[in-house]
């Protein structure tokens, strides 16, 4: 089937409505002319809808009160690639900073650690970084540790709350069948996370671009916000710099993507180099 | 001159002031300013006041470009590009043939800046001078563009040392015509990726699909292409490959769905190579992990093969359930009801509501026929 012009699709000024809009509501930035991408991505929506046009889904969008289809159709466009121990030396750091939380800890007198996993996805990185602490073994004993994921996809948190993975969600751990063994168990071609782990971890549906998402958490230690930045405008990260920093403890600390950056886009932030791996703290503005 | 000691803002404010009062005024002052050699500062501001006269400086500047001082004249014909008026054509014309090489490029140059076809004749001349002023020539050929460039641009591509620099205006310049000529010099393994380039940014540029057969040759090289190490040429080499509609590049097109930055190539690739590119895409919805298996499908059912997605109507990805369950509404399988039906209680309440709207096309067009 040979498509003789995109506009049979979705027309031009479909493309900018929809673009426009998850821009506004989600800093998700489109470039560029994807009107087949997004019409593989959408066209579903349309068909259980029972719509004709990307006009008519927009107009039903922006008229629907519950604004659940808004965040459905964030959830299509987002990218949910993730996999556990993406990023290994970020991790690492993460590690090597947990001894410092905790003595900064243990001088205040407090015994709970809060982290947050933002844009969390199918949750392979809020889970690994709770295997981390457990591998770590800091905070066994009577320590309240608790990781929070937030997403806009309702089926990606479904499927985090399972903890139910394939082989792709462990495509760089190179046959470390040690953390396989200790932390799944294997069914078939199924890795079932231990309940264990389960149980500190939660996930939220939320837009991290949304103070309102925000609300329930506060004075989180640690913040990953990963591979979010890049499919964002500057003027969407600044406006999530603002979130990011109102949530994060003022002595916590925050993860982007090893190719995203902070620097000349926020005063927010300052960058610190730990090991090569760039972790960004508060400015503090007295 | 004092203008020198302003910044920036403040001079530009100054100088659009200076330059509605008559020339005559000041005109001496920058005739000797552009002749002043120790102060650089006092020779810029100069430039800038001629760069806002505009076409009013064009008879100080004809006095100026015969004056002795090599130096005088290079900035005179810079001054000429900047201002951009066709009106200077005749002086670039002449300086074009001056003693001084640097004069020369910066006239070829500026002949470029002003854009005007009246000048191809005289760059085309300036070809056969130093290869410095040539290839300053062939870069406003580019610049100044249509038809007539492109002629001569297309002879430049075979003349030893000027091809690069030809393909690079050959990028700014060309159209549809171009990706041919661009694509001869794939047989140079020097030229071929600036080749690639270009053609790639060409047919970006005209905004229309290329057709199939400018690649055809081309088809075995970029495949080779699509495995360099070099991102850009990788991204290019795929591009085409999509353009070429060639089943050769298959597992490339069906790869680069993958890649957020060639998706809408690679489908637009995908759909061009039609039927003959289902089973390598069913093999990799079998095979394969990622958010690209959705688009997969997607695919699957643009193409018409309703049927082959039942396959995959118990699939691990939800997104997919949902794309299953609306193609197999069009399906004449009462295999594919039974999947419809068994999907109305999928842990996943879009593959329901995909499963419920496949059921009621089903039973619509075909459901009387079973029974």
């Amino acid at each position: 089937m040979t498509i003789h012009s995109k506009a049979e699709l979705m027309t031009e000024e479909e493309l900018f409505c929809l673009r426009d809009l998850v821009s506004e509501h989600f800093g998700i930035s489109i470039k560029g002319d994807k009107r087949l991408t997004l019409h593989m991505k959408l066209s579903h929506r349309l068909d259980i809808l029972g719509l004709h046009s990307y006009r008519q889904y927009y107009d039903y969008i922006v008229s629907e009160p519950s604004r659940e289809e808004l965040f459905l159709l964030a959830s299509h466009l987002s990218n949910k690639e993730t996999y556990f121990f993406r990023e290994k030396p970020q991790l690492e750091v993460f590690s090597e900073l947990l001894k410092d939380m905790k003595t900064a800890r243990q001088r205040r007198q407090e015994r709970d650690l809060r982290i947050l996993s933002l844009a969390s996805s199918t949750g392979e990185e809020a889970y690994s970084l709770n295997i981390l602490i457990q591998e770590n073994g800091l905070f066994a004993w009577d320590w309240d540790v608790r990781i929070t994921g937030m997403d806009i996809d309702r089926n990606a948190i479904n499927t985090a709350r399972e903890a139910v993975y394939s082989k792709n969600s462990f495509r760089t751990l190179n046959g470390d069948q040690r953390l396989l063994d200790r932390y799944f168990t294997v069914e078939e071609d199924r890795y079932i996370l231990r309940r264990s782990l389960m149980r500190n971890v939660d996930f939220l549906h939320g837009n991290i671009m949304d103070p309102e998402s925000f609300k329930a958490i506060e004075g989180a230690d640690v913040i990953f916000c990963r591979n979010v930045l890049i499919y964002m405008s500057d003027n969407a990260v600044s406006k999530l710099a603002v979130n990011l920093y109102n949530c994060l403890s003022d002595t916590g600390y925050l993860f982007i993507g090893s190719s995203e950056s902070l620097i000349q886009k926020t005063n927010l932030f300052i960058p610190e180099y730990r090991n090569g791996v760039i972790v960004y703290r508060k400015n503090i503005i007295k | 001159m004092k203008l020198c000691g302003l910044d920036w803002w403040s001079r530009q404010q100054a100088i659009a002031e200076l330059v509605r009062r008559p020339k005559e005024e000041y005109i001496g002052h920058l005739e000797e300013g552009l002749r002043n050699h120790d102060d650089a500062s006092i020779r810029n501001v100069s430039m800038e006041v001629y760069c806002a006269l505009g076409p009013a400086a064009l008879t100080s500047l004809r006095t100026l470009i015969c004056d002795d001082d090599p130096e005088v004249r290079l900035f005179t014909v810079n001054i000429l590009g900047w201002i951009g008026d066709s009106g200077a054509l005749d002086i670039l014309s002449s300086s074009i043939r001056d003693p001084d090489i640097n004069v020369r490029i910066a006239s070829a140059e500026s002949l470029g800046r002003i854009g005007d076809p009246r000048a191809l004749e005289v760059l085309e001349s300036a070809l056969d001078d130093d290869a410095w002023v040539a290839m300053a020539a062939i870069n406003a050929l580019g610049n100044i563009g249509g038809e007539g460039s492109l002629d001569i641009l297309y002879r430049c591509l075979g003349r030893e040392g000027y091809q690069k620099i030809t393909i690079n205006a050959l990028e700014k310049a060309g159209n549809r015509n171009s990706i041919q000529h661009l694509a001869s010099c794939f047989a140079d393994a020097g030229l071929r990726e600036t080749a690639l380039g270009a053609i790639v940014r060409v047919g970006e540029k005209e905004g229309v699909r290329l057709k199939p057969e400018y690649f055809a040759n081309l088809v075995p090289m970029l495949v080779e292409m699509a495995d360099s190490r070099d991102p850009e040429t990788r991204k290019n080499a795929l591009t085409a490959l999509c353009w070429s509609r060639d089943i050769t590049g298959l597992s490339y097109l069906i790869e680069a769905v993958r890649d957020s930055e060639l998706q809408e190539h690679a489908i637009e690739g995908l759909l061009n190579v039609g039927r003959k590119a289902v089973c390598a895409i069913v093999d990799e919805m079998k095979v394969s992990t990622g958010s690209h298996r959705p688009m997969l499908a997607k695919l699957l059912a643009m193409m018409g093969e309703n049927k082959a997605l039942l396959q995959f109507a118990a699939d691990q990805d939800p997104e997919v359930r949902s794309e299953v369950a609306i193609a197999l509404g069009s399906v004449d399988l009462k295999r594919a009801r039974t999947a419809l039906e068994q999907m109305l209680s999928d842990p996943c309440v879009e593959v329901r509501h995909a499963a419920r709207k496949g059921l009621s096309v089903f039973d619509k067009d075909k459901g009387l026929k079973l029974k």
